[in-house]
């Protein structure tokens, strides 16, 4: 492992040891001699001068060197090796009062100056070391550079794939921990951990690991949130201790006094003492057999005798897990539930850290809600799976390509970093800023940076355009899709509930007497009145709290998704159920909305416009959808003789797709169009000048150039390749419905796999966590697979998670569910180690389909682009960040074209305008009122737009929960009730023509206009 | 000195809107939906007939209010019970706003209590204030409900105020 001198002596450096820790630092700096001297390997005796004058005075070497042919790399490498081998005989005096010249050649930490190459980095460290040595204290503002410098050496080292020496340097970095900034040490120790795993050393992860509980633990004390992080990380460092014995007290001693800063983990003291050699466990503990029994993975005794510890450490780790669950639950907010655009993901708070496991789901505290709030969001998810989702989708990918450019071309040196390393960093690194005037690569930069922001806004834009329909349909889904009123079909979404209870049909067909499909059926129909159950007692509340107190979220979604039902009742000339017209809804905004998006690499004042106006017209032509049209749609069963048949709109009007294969070719081929089209973005003819109102002729020419010469840039995406997509399409139709990291147990005996899972947050009357055991044997080969990764890693938790096929149903050759139907599946994930269950209505099926294990194991692996692409395009917009920084630090906008003086500012503030558009993500269109408007008519839009359901409130109280039941039951098919005219009436007087009685009973109104078709 | 104070319009509509604040729903980003919608839906349609009730005590009196009262019980508690584990939170929040009603109502009537008053041409100043009406804590929604519609009903306060003359 790494030597340094004191890096493993943990907490407690005061400035009497200032020497020490010096001292550290530079034995760490000198791991870099080796790679410094080959800087200079070819250079000839100029640089031995340089060396001798060097030795005199650096800052007067530094400002020869810049007169005479600036400051390279080879001259930097020169310093470092002087200062380092010369420090005890007082260079570092010089070096110290060299600092503001050098400053000019190597900036300090966070400014764009700073290093990124090892002879600048070397010489930032020593810089910070000799200020502290000189100075005598230490000072934050040296400290702070000194651990900069040697972690930048660390993350260098490692590109080079020095991971020992990389290690030194950072431990010598966290060693100066409390001096730093609490940012600082989080990225020291993030990146210890880092290079500890990627080692492989077993101390040398010891170490790391309670360096970053040491760190988590004062963070949680700051932000409770953190505490999870804290409690996992204490966890993993105290279940393996190093096997030298003055290593492993120094560690002990870190995670002793962690336990005296964080109650919260008490309950893991036993895991550590359960971890010492029994000779230097502290006299008094009771017996840690159970304990060792608890936190070893592999259990070499019977499973008789398993069991038997089990009964002993049973009821302590049911109370580690409720403390860690504790922990997590500061972490999140807890009022809702959401679907994420960036991976098309949900979350649920009662899902973050628990999985449902056999009929666990039945006994969720509040299981009408949880089903209810579980279907909104998964209809938002199959939304996404459509041509709105893919369009999204693919914008991110090509924004993602677009920031690596930026990031490879223009960021400080070295320019030219592969894009697996800009990954791999998982940060945007500041841009170049030009110093003494604007030069033409700065100027290609503006146009280069003005194409991410525009296509981070048109993904913005494209959402919030059709984020009020997506949540109408989620509403609609939840009060009026009762499966129960569909015999002969159910909706995507109704699949994934179908399959939240695991059922076993052989098993249940032996019990109820009847054959399989039966019993199958009749499994289907009990969670259907479940969830009938649920949304006929919940979904007026739920619609009235939509409705009134998130009425500018929800309302004009919802109110145009039943005009338009509306609208489909009237041509039908009969009653269509609610659960019939969500399936139809949910298939024309899955495959009917190709048509409504614009030209994804317009203008974004032209993109923004088009977008909202073509959604409008989808909007309209789908209420004039022809009767046939949806009667073959409503209630379709897939025709056995033609089971690849699928169907698509065009304009409103319903088509068949040829088959299956040909649309999943075509869908790649729309990603790849919509990737193509997105980085077309203010190139050439779509960078109009007018979108620079203040530009003049000067500035508007140059704009004209630029986006003529982002012409010669690629225009076929590169991340977007037919298998790319095909993959990334494939991954995204799994869907995690719930995750843990729960506890295992390998049991040689038998070859079993014990797990206990929590399987709800909150179960039973008192809302408790619930837990299961999982016990079931593994092949062998799968079993002796997690067990070397056990041997390996150490740690005593794998990550259990429950998912969704969203795929389309696909039978296999026996005729069996091979994909789709929204079944569930549960993975354990160790490492590299993982193994699927079928789950749901499959429980017991022996072989999941090939294809499926890949889009699992692709959709739950850590995967370094695929962060990245949600990072990127998510909602902390970091290149927006990283533009406006860089807008900001330009103090002259002036380009100086041989005498002819440009100014681009104009030009810039345009950028910086867009950035902050972005960084705010203020809502960039209201669709909600010409939404309304179109659907319900101008008298009923202006008044329910202005006020929402306040009106109707104020003047008959009592009215707004008869309304709220008249909606929701309306939904789900037209109210036969001679008592609602006086309502309508009231409903009229306050908020408009809200309500209408059709032949089949009292509707919701929709505008005269809706539903007819202009051809 | 002994007084009454009556209770206006505008400053019992105050009291209702401030109450109404209580217990809304967060907010929510993006593709969200609240796990608590149907808990906010239940606690409004009961908090619907509860303002009914106040609100025509308040314009009608008791007597002419007292069928409303009666609706607003029965139908509050039949939704705190319907709500099954959620109920207690349903109650929770209802009572919040019955006494921050309570509350608000009250403020408000002091707010009417001049500081100082001029007398015989003299100058007299606020020593204490003592509310004659009774505020009951309980943890019972109709109990509370009962004692709002109390104060909305009669309209007035009666308080005792005790003005020393200021110094010349």
């Amino acid at each position: 492992m790494a030597e340094n001198i004191i890096a493993h002596s943990f907490a407690g450096f005061d400035e009497s040891q200032l020497q020490f820790l010096v001292t550290d630092c530079l034995m760490s700096l000198m791991r870099c001699a080796g790679r410094l001297e080959a800087e200079l390997a070819d250079r000839d005796d100029g640089y031995r001068t340089l060396l001798q004058r060097a030795r005199g005075d650096p800052a007067l070497v530094l400002d020869i060197a810049a007169r005479e042919g600036g400051v390279t790399g080879e001259l930097l490498a020169l310093l470092d090796l002087v200062t380092l081998h010369s420090w005890h005989r007082g260079l570092s005096i010089l070096l110290a009062d060299a600092r503001p010249a050098v400053d000019a050649h190597v900036g300090p930490p966070g400014t764009a100056g700073f290093p990124r190459t090892l002879p600048g980095a070397v010489l930032s460290a020593l810089l910070g070391l000799a200020e502290v040595q000189e100075g005598g204290s230490m000072e934050p503002a040296a400290v702070h550079r000194a651990a900069a410098g040697l972690e930048r050496c660390a993350e260098l080292l490692r590109d080079d794939d020095a991971l020992d020496d990389a290690f030194a340097c950072v431990l010598s970095a966290i060693n100066l921990a409390p001096w730093l900034r609490p940012a600082q040490r989080e990225s020291a120790t993030g990146l210890a951990l880092e290079l500890a795993e990627e080692g492989g050393s077993p101390d040398n992860l010891c170490f790391a690991r309670a360096r970053r509980v040491e760190f988590l633990v004062a963070a949680a004390e700051e932000d409770p949130g953190r505490r999870i992080e804290a409690f996992d990380a204490f966890e993993a460092a105290a279940c393996r201790l190093p096997a030298d014995a003055d290593r492993r007290r120094v560690v002990l001693r870190c995670l002793q006094a962690c336990l005296e800063r964080a109650p919260y983990l008490h309950l893991l003291l036993p895991v550590l003492a359960a971890a010492l050699p029994p000779d230097e466990r502290p006299d008094g503990l009771p017996d840690l057999a159970p304990y060792q029994a608890a936190t070893n993975p592999l259990w070499e005794g019977s499973s008789a005798e398993w069991l038997q510890q089990r009964q002993a450490f049973g009821g302590w780790l049911v109370q580690v897990e409720n403390a860690r669950l504790d922990a997590a639950r500061q972490a999140r907010a807890r009022h809702a539930a959401g679907a994420v655009w960036a991976d098309w993901s949900i979350f649920h708070p009662g899902l973050r850290e628990a999985v449902p496991h056999g009929t666990s789901v039945l006994r969720e505290r509040d299981l009408q809600n949880f089903l209810l709030v579980l279907g909104h969001e998964v209809t938002h998810v199959f939304s996404m799976v459509g041509a709105v989702g893919v369009a999204s989708l693919a914008m991110r990918w090509a924004l993602l390509e677009l920031e690596i450019t930026v990031a490879t071309v223009y960021r400080e040196p070295p320019y030219q970093l592969a894009p697996p390393d800009v990954l791999r960093l998982k940060g945007i690194a500041p841009l170049r800023v030009p110093r003494g005037g604007l030069e033409w690569l700065d100027v290609l930069l503006l146009a280069e940076l003005e194409q991410t922001l525009e296509v981070a806004r048109k993904i913005q834009v494209l959402e919030a355009t059709w984020s009020p329909w997506f949540e109408g349909l989620a509403v609609f889904g939840e009060a009026a899709a009762d499966p129960t009123m569909n015999a002969l079909t159910y909706s995507p979404t109704t699949g994934v509930i179908h399959h939240l209870v695991d059922r076993q049909p052989a098993q249940l067909a032996q019990e109820w007497g009847v054959e399989v499909a039966a019993a199958v059926r009749r499994a289907r129909d009990e969670l259907e009145q479940m969830y009938s159950g649920a949304l006929r007692s919940s979904g007026a509340y739920r619609l009235r709290t939509y409705l009134d107190q998130y009425a500018p979220k929800y309302q004009a979604g919802y109110l145009a998704v039943r005009a338009v039902v509306s609208a489909w009742r009237a041509a039908l000339g009969e009653p269509l159920s609610g659960a019939e017209a969500f399936q139809v809804l949910l298939h024309a905004t899955r495959f009917g909305a190709y048509d409504a998006l614009p030209h994804l690499g317009l203008p974004l004042e032209e993109f923004t416009g088009a977008a909202v106006r073509l959604h409008l017209e989808w909007v309209s032509n789908l209420a004039a959808a022809a009767a046939g049209d949806l009667r073959r749609l409503a209630g379709y069963i897939p025709d056995p003789e033609r089971p690849g048949l699928r169907f698509g709109w065009v304009k409103g009007k319903l088509m068949e797709d040829s088959d299956e294969d040909a649309i999943a070719e075509e869908t790649v081929r729309l990603v790849e169009r919509f990737g193509r089209e997105t980085l077309q973005s203010l190139r050439g003819p779509l960078a109009p000048v007018w979108r620079v109102a203040d530009a003049d002729e000067r500035c508007a020419h140059i704009m004209e150039v630029t986006a003529s010469s982002l012409l010669n840039a690629r225009a076929e995406p590169r991340m977007l390749s037919a298998d790319a997509v095909h993959s990334m399409i494939s991954r995204q139709l799994i869907l995690p419905i719930g995750r843990t990291r729960a506890p295992f147990w390998l049991i040689r005996d038998g070859h079993f796999l014990a797990c206990l899972i929590r399987t709800m947050e909150s179960s039973g009357e008192a809302g408790a966590p619930s837990y299961d055991l999982l016990i079931f044997p593994l092949p062998e080969e799968s079993f002796e697979e997690l067990a070397r990764e056990v041997e390996a890693r150490g740690e005593y938790r794998m990550e259990v998670a429950r998912v969704a096929d969203l795929a389309d149903i696909r039978l296999d050759g026996s005729g069996a569910l091979a994909r789709g139907d929204g079944r569930n599946l549960i993975v354990f994930r160790y490492g590299e180690w993982s193994y699927v269950q079928v789950r749901g209505l499959g429980t017991g099926a022996g072989q999941v389909d090939e294809s499926l294990l890949d889009d699992i194991r692709a959709r739950l692996a850590e995967n370094p682009v695929f962060d990245a692409h949600a990072w990127v395009g998510g909602a902390q917009a970091p290149g927006a960040r990283r533009a406006l920084e860089w807008i900001d630090a330009v103090e002259d906008w002036t380009l100086d074209l041989s005498g002819l003086e440009v100014d681009l500012g104009p030009w810039a503030r345009r950028l910086r305008d867009v950035a902050v558009q972005v960084l705010e993500n203020d809502p960039p269109v209201r669709v909600e009122d010409e939404l309304l408007r179109m659907a319900l008519g101008d008298a009923a839009a202006a008044r329910l737009g202005q006020h929402g359901l306040a009106p109707l409130a104020q003047a008959y109280p009592l009215d707004v929960a008869k309304l709220t039941r008249f909606l929701d039951a309306s939904g789900r098919m037209p109210v036969q009730d001679d008592a609602l005219d006086a309502l309508a009436a009231r409903v009229a007087e306050t908020l408009g023509p809200l309500m209408a009685r059709t032949p089949h009973g009292w509707d919701v109104a929709r505008a005269e206009t809706l539903g007819h078709r202009e051809e | 000195m002994e007084t009454v104070v009556l209770a206006s319009h505008d400053r019992f509509e105050q009291a209702v809107a401030a109450a109404s604040r209580i217990g809304r729903g967060e907010a929510v980003e993006g593709l969200a939906a609240s796990v608590d919608a149907a808990v906010l839906g239940r606690v409004e349609e009961a908090w619907d007939g509860i303002v009914a009730a106040l609100r025509e005590g308040f314009r009608y009196g008791r007597e002419k209010a007292a069928a409303l009262l009666d609706a607003a019980v029965e139908r509050t508690e039949q939704i705190i019970q319907e709500a099954g584990a959620r109920g207690r939170e349903v109650h929770e929040i209802l009572l919040q706003r019955l006494r921050e009603y309570a509350q608000e109502t009250m403020h408000s009537t002091l707010a009417q209590v001049p500081a100082t008053i001029q007398l015989g041409g003299g100058s007299y100043s606020l020593t204490t204030v003592n509310l004659t009406h009774k505020l009951v804590v309980t943890g019972s929604v109709k109990t509370n409900l009962m004692e709002a519609f109390s104060l909305a009903a009669s309209r007035e306060i009666e308080i005792s105020a005790d003005y020393v003359r200021a110094a010349e």
